[in-house]
Parts: structure tokens; C-alpha cells; sequence
């Protein structure tokens, strides 16, 4: 293998991160503040990428509008998902939860399943992200760098939401401890409803450059991806942010090297997200970046 | 001390009276059962039988699928895996040399299961086994550290099952398939497997391990802390469940004779957890009764994915796929509004039984 | 003879905050020993880490059974089948269970029929069911609970759930107890029963019990020596006359009360 090849490898590999880590931070955020495994993140995702494939095709927006009023959708989507179906459930036994979040994905899937039909739609790949670069001897999509980009300016803007303003560090302190939250006069529930639309925006960014780098869409298409983003925020760290990129950084990575390396691998491609998942709560079952938290 | 009046009083009450005539009912129960599964088999046509056949391995499935989810409270999303695991294994077992011959035309089966062939006991078993050595490789580094992750862990344990069933064409066949499996399952075997499980788990959870499982479900610090071994515990109910659905996978493969890596979607999985959840996650009656009530009602409902003629005025065209997008409604509906499902966490006693009949109506024994 | 429980330099952190500082504590077979102090002053920690229910920062716990076993690092099943059982501040019964399943349940651990035994209906295991019961029931009668034996946990008094708690660490057959706060919340002849309670199991089971309490007249009344933690550091030890008169002891919970009263 070349160098070449290997920074080849490794570009795209980021690019995949990139998109596993976007989604991974709402998983982790949720997790980190509920202790609720959202089993309908990925389908939220899936849902973000008919909001921009109909705001494109129906509605005519440019690709970029189209993108914004998908991310609000998303981001509504999933707080409507958490006061309808999550907050009932509270005080409930954490399974009944988990039930609910299993309930609303297969929900989401099908009922997409029907009114959009099974059938791939082919998804618009914007003007800008068509070009295919050369530098030196690797070629890249332009599309992959600017996933790499958009992701890191992301993560500037987690920071500062996360660590900068008042509804960060209130999302920080509800992860430590749910209970005396709500003793700082914080609205408990303003917060998770942050947290779940915040979650979503980024699901629905990730969705959407998921969508052009296929490019298409279908209406099961949340559930791998959703899947490995949550190893990816294991793997990071559950509950911390940035663990949850590096988490999905990671894995991108390893996972188009094995292929690279291993073709005759390449059919169990995904079966790999899961055995790393089950060497990480072997090994170091907190994470990368995770911290031992007392119960 | 021992004489004390009070004493033999509440130890009687415990023991819930008369443990003979209690074995006796249930003994003429499953007479009665058995004699008219004997004339359903006799005279009932084939659909009906296959779906009678379907209720009693759904009954295998809800019960040990209930028994790590319902009774030890640890969300586990494994069935379809396991069942996966256990129709692969055991038809491979029971398929003969000639048949798999037959079967793997991409690529030759591998030597070492090419000339393999087991009569169908045997072959159920190796199915449970599998199912239960693979629950095991999971449980130990989940239940070791964090219980909650069970539940991806199984999903994605479900998916990788797929793939791999997918890609290992000199084992599995790839997605060819298996085609041409003895149908050795008749209604002796589905019951039998039934009743086997029903009496297996229901004697466990009245036991002192069952009460160690409920402890960790309710309380898993107070458990601990009374010298139970709470990962022991997950690990042997999972496990136990993983041994009970391979083998109901086992039989399946040998009712519908064909099997391929797309019919173990998550699909079955989600009715199963329908089924726990509207019997009462935790009690064992509820999940027999909801996985009866289940099978035909899904029967029924194939009606709304097909076109329906109302007053031969107008014809409602079918939705294909509207059949999950309900089940999805009545999960997250149950999950809402009705928690307790039809039994909440009560089994059935005979104690109850008779006392309907004699008036003195006491309510079903709770937990 | 070596202590029945030691522990040296005990120090449990939760990131920057020092909930338990160098803690030492030596127990000696037989002793009634109360750990008093304001409230967050790092009672219940210690206890969790007596336990096993949470991880020391650093320190070391040593327990004489036939030897001394070192206890950190122990799951809490574990330290409990050597001997340490507990009750919990705030009640950690299973309430949908029967008062005598709850009791039961604290058998469990030590049961010798593997798990196919019940299944299989061997006489072994119905040996151990019935010694189970016939002990449950037992022990409910020493606390006046044998009426209640089919009763829901749950249902029960709050003075009832305390003494249902301790009779199922009890069942668990300690050498050591530990109780967390047992008399609070209950009335004055609560309290007086639960007293009572617990100098008689302590003859007859010869036990060694630690106690954490708030109550002065229960602590004064009981306890043969006092330990003081104020802000997890260890203040005062010794006997309660003497922590009576203790100015640093006095100071500490003056300051508890006024920041009550503010």
C-alpha cells in the first residue's frame, strides 16, 4: 500500500466519520442527559432527508434552503418525538422508555415506508459538492472535504453551545445529576427539549450530506448508520460530545481501511461496528473520553 | 417457638394450601389441551393447523423472550437473532448430504457440515445450544459493565446475523438460502416445545432464582447488597431465553421448510415485544394469553393491506405495510396509556380459579 | 486479637470534591458503634464503600473472617457473602413482594441448588425452600412482623418497612451490620421498640454493628462509642460522654443548625 493510497484511505474515511460522529452527538447528548438509548435517532435522521428531498423537489427551494427549513423540521420532529412519546414516561421504569423509543423508530420507518414508498428516491447533489479534486495523487469528491469542513465548524459550534452558554452548562449539570436541576431553577424540561432538538439539527446536517454522498435515500436507510453512530458515541465516550466525533472519526476510518486492506471483508462490513462495539465494554467499556461516573 | 399457632398459620397461607390438587388441575389442563390439539389435528384443515402451530411457537418465544425482559427487566432486543441461529443450525443438522448438495449450487458446502445429518431431537437441541453459547459471548461484556447497552447489542447482534447469514455461503448458503428442509414440526412438537418452556420458566421464576430475578428487576442495589450476583443472574435468564428461541427457531425452520437471512428481520422481534408488553411485561400468563390473542389478530388484520369492499358500493384499496405502521401505533399506545398490558404482573393460580367459581373472588396472586 | 473490620486512610473523591477524608476506622468483634455528624458530612459514603457500592479513591478496608480479606475492589454481593449487610437512609425494600419474599430474597445468595434443581423439583432444593421459610418466618416473628408475613412490602408502615429492612440484612446471616439512619422518621415508641430490637438480635447473633443516626437520644442511649465525621474528616472519637462535651463536635452541628434556620 502506497501512501497514496493510504491518505486516500484515510480522507475518505473521515468523510464517513464525519457523517457517523454528526449523528452520534445527539445520541450521546440524549444519553448522557436521560440515560435513553434513542433508538429512533437514526430513523429522525432519515426522516431529515424527505424534508430536504421534498423541499427540493416539491416545493423548488434552492439546495441550501431546502437544507435549513429540513433542519428545523428535524429539530421539531425531535422534540415532538420527546414531549409525545418520552416525557409520559419520565418517571416510569427506564424500560417503558426504551420500549417507546423501539416503537417510535419501527413506527417512523413504516409509516415512511408507505407514503414514500420502499423504492430509492435519487437524492440532488448540489452544484459545489459534484467536482472531483485532485492533490498530488489522491482523488476526493469534493463533497468529502467539505463534509470534513462542515463537521469541524460544527464542532466549534457545539463548544461553544455546550460550554459557552447557559443551556449548555445546564445540559451539563442535568447529565451529572437530574435531580438537583431542577433546584438551580433550571427548567428540566426546556433542556431536554433543547437537547432533543439540537440532537436532531445535527442528525438532520449529517442526513442530508448522507443523502448527496449516495446518492439517495430510502426510507430504511436510519437504521445502519444509526446503529453504528451510536458504537461510534460507546467508543467515544457516552455522554460526551466530542468523544462522540472522535468515536465516529474512528470508526469511519477503520472501517474503510478494513476494507481497503481486506477486500474479501468488505460483506461483513457491517457486521465490524458491532464487534468493536463489544471490544469496547470489554476493554474500556467508558470510552475514549468517557469518565468514570459514580452511581 | 416452632409450635407458636401463629407460625403454622402464615407458613399454611404461604404455601398457598393444597400443592397436590393443584398439580392434578394442571395435569387434567394439559390432558384437555392435548386432546383437543389430538382432534385439531385430526380435523382442522391446513391453514388452521399452521396457524395453531404458529400460536405455540410464539407461546416459546413471548414466555423466554418475557424472562429477560418482563421478569429480570433487562431490555433485550435479541429474538429474531437467536431464532436466526437456531433455524440455521438445526436444519444444517438435520438436511441430508444429498439435499445440501442440492441446496449450495454457488458454492460446496463446507466438509465438515457437508456430511453431517441428525434426526430432528437431536438437531432442536444443537439449535437451542447455539443460541445460548452466542447469548452467552454477549451477555458476559454487556451484563459486566453496562446493562443498558443490551438492548443495541442484541439489535446489532440481530444485524450482524444477517450479514453474516448473508456472506458465509459454504455454511449458510448466502442469500440462496436453505430450500427443502424436512417439515418434520407437527402440533406434537410445537406444543411440546410449549408446554416444555412454560414448565421450565414458570417453575424457575416461582423459585428462589425467580426471586432473585425480580429483586434485580426492582432493585438492583438492594439485590446486591443481599448477596445476590446480579450479572450471574441477567446472564442465566438470558441465556435460558437464548436456549428456548433457538430452539423455537429450530422448529420453525422445520414448519415452513425454507429459510433464508431476509425472514429474520427485526420484524418478529418487534411482535414479540408487542405480544410481553400487552400481556403485562413480567407476568407469564399474560404473555401465553396476548401470544395467542396476537397470532389471530394478525391474522385478521391482514385484511387492512389487502382492498375491501364496503356494501359493493366502493372498493378501499389495501396499504401494503399498514399492518406495521398499526403495530408501531399500538406498542407506543400501550407504552402510554396502558402499562399494565391484561395481566400487569399477576399469574394465573388455580387458587383464582376456583375461587371464581365459589365466590369468594380473591384477585389473582400478584408478582 | 485483630480487629473485626479495619480501614486505613479511607478517601473517596467525586472530582474535585473530597466526600471522605482519610478515614480510620477499627471495629472490634461485638461493638456498638454510632458514625454521627451534620448532614453531607460523608456517613453514607462510607458505608457505600464499606459495601462495595462504590470504589475508594484510595484507602484499604480489611475484614477478620478467617482470615483478613482485603475488601476494596469487592462487588457488593461479594462483601456481603463475608459478612458486611446493610439497610438503607432511604428504604430499599422491593414493595410489590410479599413482607416474607423479601425476607427470602436475602437468602438467595447463599442457596446450594444450582438453578435447575427447583426446576427439576429435587428434594434438595425443597430442603433449602423450606429452611428458607421456616427462617423467614423466624426472624419476622423476632420484629413482630410474622402477621404481616403475605402482606406487600409496600403496604407497610414506615416504622414496619425499617424493621422488615433489618431483618432481611439479618437474613443474610452478617457478622457485621451496618444501619443507615434506622430510627428516622418514627415516633418516639418507634424508636424505643426499635432499640430494643436491636439490643436483643445484637446478644443473639452476636453481632458487631455500626450505626448511622441523627436521633441523640437513640446514638446516647445505644452506642458505646462515637465516631464524628464533619465534612468527610473525621472530628471526634469516643465515648459518647466525651463527644458530648466535645467543643469542635458542638461547633460542627451548631453550624448545621443555623444553616437550618437560615
Amino acid at each position: 500500500m502506497t501512501i497514496h493510497l493510504f491518505l486516500q484511505q484515510l480522507i475518505n474515511g473521515l468523510g464517513l466519520g464525519s457523517l457517523y460522529g454528526l449523528i452520534a452527538i445527539g445520541y450521546t447528548m440524549v444519553y448522557g442527559i436521560l440515560r435513553l438509548i434513542n433508538f429512533a435517532h437514526g430513523d429522525v435522521m432519515m426522516m431529515s432527508t424527505y424534508f430536504a428531498f421534498f423541499g427540493i423537489s416539491v416545493f423548488a427551494l434552492p439546495w441550501w434552503a431546502a437544507a435549513l427549513v429540513a433542519m428545523a423540521l428535524t429539530a421539531l420532529l425531535g422534540i415532538t418525538i420527546d414531549q409525545g412519546a418520552y416525557r409520559p414516561l419520565r418517571r416510569a421504569p427506564r424500560i417503558s422508555a426504551l420500549i417507546t423509543a423501539i416503537g417510535v423508530s419501527f413506527f417512523l420507518e413504516n409509516v415512511s415506508l408507505v407514503v414514500f414508498g420502499s423504492r430509492p428516491r435519487p437524492f440532488f447533489r448540489p452544484e459545489m459538492f459534484r467536482p472531483i479534486w485532485h492533490f498530488g495523487g489522491i482523488t476526493v469528491l469534493s463533497l468529502t472535504v467539505y463534509t470534513i469542513l462542515i463537521t469541524l465548524g460544527l464542532l466549534v459550534i457545539v463548544y461553544v453551545v455546550v460550554y459557552k452558554t447557559r443551556m449548555g452548562m445546564a445540559m451539563r449539570a442535568v447529565s451529572k445529576d437530574m435531580h438537583t436541576v431542577p433546584l438551580m431553577g433550571i427548567d428540566l424540561n426546556r433542556v431536554i427539549a433543547f437537547t432533543f432538538g439540537f440532537g436532531s439539527a445535527l442528525a438532520a446536517i449529517g442526513g442530508i450530506l448522507w443523502a448527496m454522498k449516495y446518492p439517495q435515500i430510502e426510507p430504511l436507510m436510519g437504521i445502519i448508520p444509526g446503529l453504528k453512530a451510536f458504537v461510534a458515541a460507546v467508543l467515544g465516550g457516552i455522554g460526551n460530545v466530542f468523544g462522540a466525533v472522535l468515536g465516529g472519526f474512528i470508526l469511519g476510518i477503520t472501517e474503510i481501511m478494513l476494507v481497503a486492506f481486506w477486500p474479501e471483508l468488505s460483506g461483513y462490513r457491517d457486521a465490524f461496528a458491532f464487534l468493536l462495539l463489544i471490544l469496547v465494554l470489554i476493554f474500556r467499556p467508558t470510552g475514549i473520553m468517557g469518565e468514570d461516573l459514580p452511581e | 417457638m416452632k409450635d407458636d399457632i401463629r407460625f403454622i398459620r402464615a407458613r399454611q397461607r404461604w404455601s398457598a394450601g393444597n400443592r397436590r390438587r393443584n398439580t392434578i388441575l394442571t395435569l387434567i389442563a394439559v390432558g384437555l389441551l392435548c386432546g383437543a390439539l389430538f382432534l385439531a389435528g385430526r380435523f382442522a384443515d391446513e391453514y388452521h393447523i399452521r396457524i395453531l402451530n404458529m400460536v405455540a411457537i410464539y407461546i416459546t418465544l413471548a414466555v423466554s423472550y418475557n424472562l429477560i425482559n418482563g421478569i429480570t427487566g433487562q431490555f433485550s432486543l435479541e429474538p429474531n437473532a437467536f431464532v436466526a441461529l437456531g433455524a440455521y443450525s438445526a436444519s444444517l443438522m438435520t438436511m441430508t448430504p444429498l439435499e445440501k448438495e442440492m441446496n449450495f449450487i454457488i458454492d460446496p458446502c463446507v466438509p465438515w457440515l457437508a456430511h453431517v445429518c441428525v434426526p430432528f431431537l437431536p438437531a432442536i437441541i444443537i439449535g437451542g445450544l447455539t443460541a445460548a453459547i452466542f447469548a452467552l459471548l454477549m451477555g458476559f461484556p454487556v451484563f459486566r459493565v453496562r446493562g443498558d447497552y443490551l438492548a443495541i447489542v442484541t439489535l446489532g447482534f440481530g444485524e450482524v446475523i444477517r450479514v453474516v447469514a448473508n456472506n458465509m455461503q459454504t455454511v449458510t448458503n448466502g442469500p440462496l438460502g436453505l430450500k427443502g428442509i424436512a417439515m418434520y414440526t407437527d402440533l406434537r412438537w410445537t406444543w411440546g416445545l410449549a408446554l416444555l418452556t412454560l414448565f421450565v420458566i414458570v417453575r424457575l421464576v416461582n423459585s428462589s432464582y425467580g426471586r432473585a430475578l425480580k429483586a434485580i428487576r426492582e432493585n438492583e442495589l438492594a439485590a446486591e447488597s443481599m448477596g445476590i450476583n446480579s450479572f450471574r443472574h441477567k446472564l442465566l435468564a438470558f441465556t435460558l431465553a437464548a436456549f428456548f428461541e433457538g430452539m423455537a427457531g429450530a422448529m420453525l425452520a422445520h414448519l415452513i421448510t425454507t429459510i433464508s437471512p431476509m425472514l429474520f428481520t427485526f420484524f418478529l422481534t418487534f411482535n414479540l415485544l408487542i405480544i410481553i408488553v400487552l400481556g403485562g411485561l413480567g407476568s407469564l400468563t399474560g404473555s401465553v394469553i396476548a401470544a395467542i390473542a396476537f397470532t389471530w389478530g394478525s391474522e385478521l388484520l391482514r385484511a387492512v393491506e389487502e382492498p375491501t369492499n364496503v356494501f359493493g358500493w366502493f372498493t378501499i384499496p389495501g396499504i401494503p405495510g399498514m399492518r406495521m405502521v398499526i403495530f408501531a401505533v399500538i406498542l407506543i399506545a400501550a407504552m402510554l396509556f396502558w402499562r399494565e398490558g391484561i395481566m400487569g404482573r399477576k399469574e394465573f393460580s388455580w387458587q383464582w380459579f376456583l375461587g371464581l367459581f365459589s365466590g369468594k373472588h380473591k384477585g389473582a396472586k400478584s408478582i | 486479637m485483630a480487629p473485626l473490620l479495619e480501614t486505613r486512610n479511607l478517601t473517596m473523591r467525586f472530582g474535585g470534591l473530597t466526600a471522605v477524608d482519610n478515614f480510620d476506622l477499627r471495629l472490634e468483634q461485638g461493638e456498638l458503634v454510632g458514625l454521627i455528624g451534620p448532614n453531607g458530612a460523608g456517613k453514607t459514603t462510607v458505608f457505600n464503600m464499606l459495601t462495595g457500592r462504590l470504589r475508594p479513591s484510595s484507602g484499604s478496608i480489611t475484614l477478620q473472617t478467617d482470615g483478613p480479606v482485603e475488601l476494596v475492589g469487592l462487588k457488593p454481593n461479594r462483601i456481603n457473602r463475608l459478612g458486611i449487610a446493610r439497610t438503607f437512609q432511604n428504604i430499599q425494600l422491593l414493595p410489590e413482594m410479599s413482607v416474607l419474599e423479601n425476607v427470602m430474597m436475602a437468602w438467595h445468595g447463599r442457596l446450594k441448588s444450582p438453578f435447575w434443581a427447583p426446576i427439576l423439583g429435587l428434594p434438595s432444593y425443597r430442603r433449602e425452600e423450606e429452611a428458607m421459610i421456616d427462617g423467614s418466618l423466624e426472624l419476622l416473628d423476632r420484629v413482630d412482623l410474622l402477621e404481616l408475613a403475605d402482606a406487600e412490602a409496600g403496604s407497610l408502615a414506615y416504622g414496619q418497612q425499617r424493621r422488615l429492612e433489618i431483618v432481611r440484612a439479618l437474613a443474610t446471616r452478617p457478622v457485621l451490620l451496618l444501619l443507615d439512619e434506622p430510627a428516622a422518621g418514627m415516633n418516639p415508641n418507634e424508636t424505643n421498640d426499635l432499640m430494643r430490637i436491636i439490643t436483643e438480635i445484637r446478644k443473639d447473633f452476636s453481632l458487631t454493628i455500626l450505626v448511622i443516626e441523627h436521633d441523640m437520644k437513640f446514638v446516647m442511649g445505644l452506642c458505646e462509642r462515637l465516631i464524628v465525621l464533619d465534612h468527610g474528616v473525621t472530628i471526634a472519637k469516643g465515648l459518647p460522654e466525651e463527644i458530648r462535651k466535645n467543643e469542635q463536635v458542638i461547633t460542627a452541628y451548631l453550624g448545621e443548625r443555623r444553616r437550618a434556620a437560615d
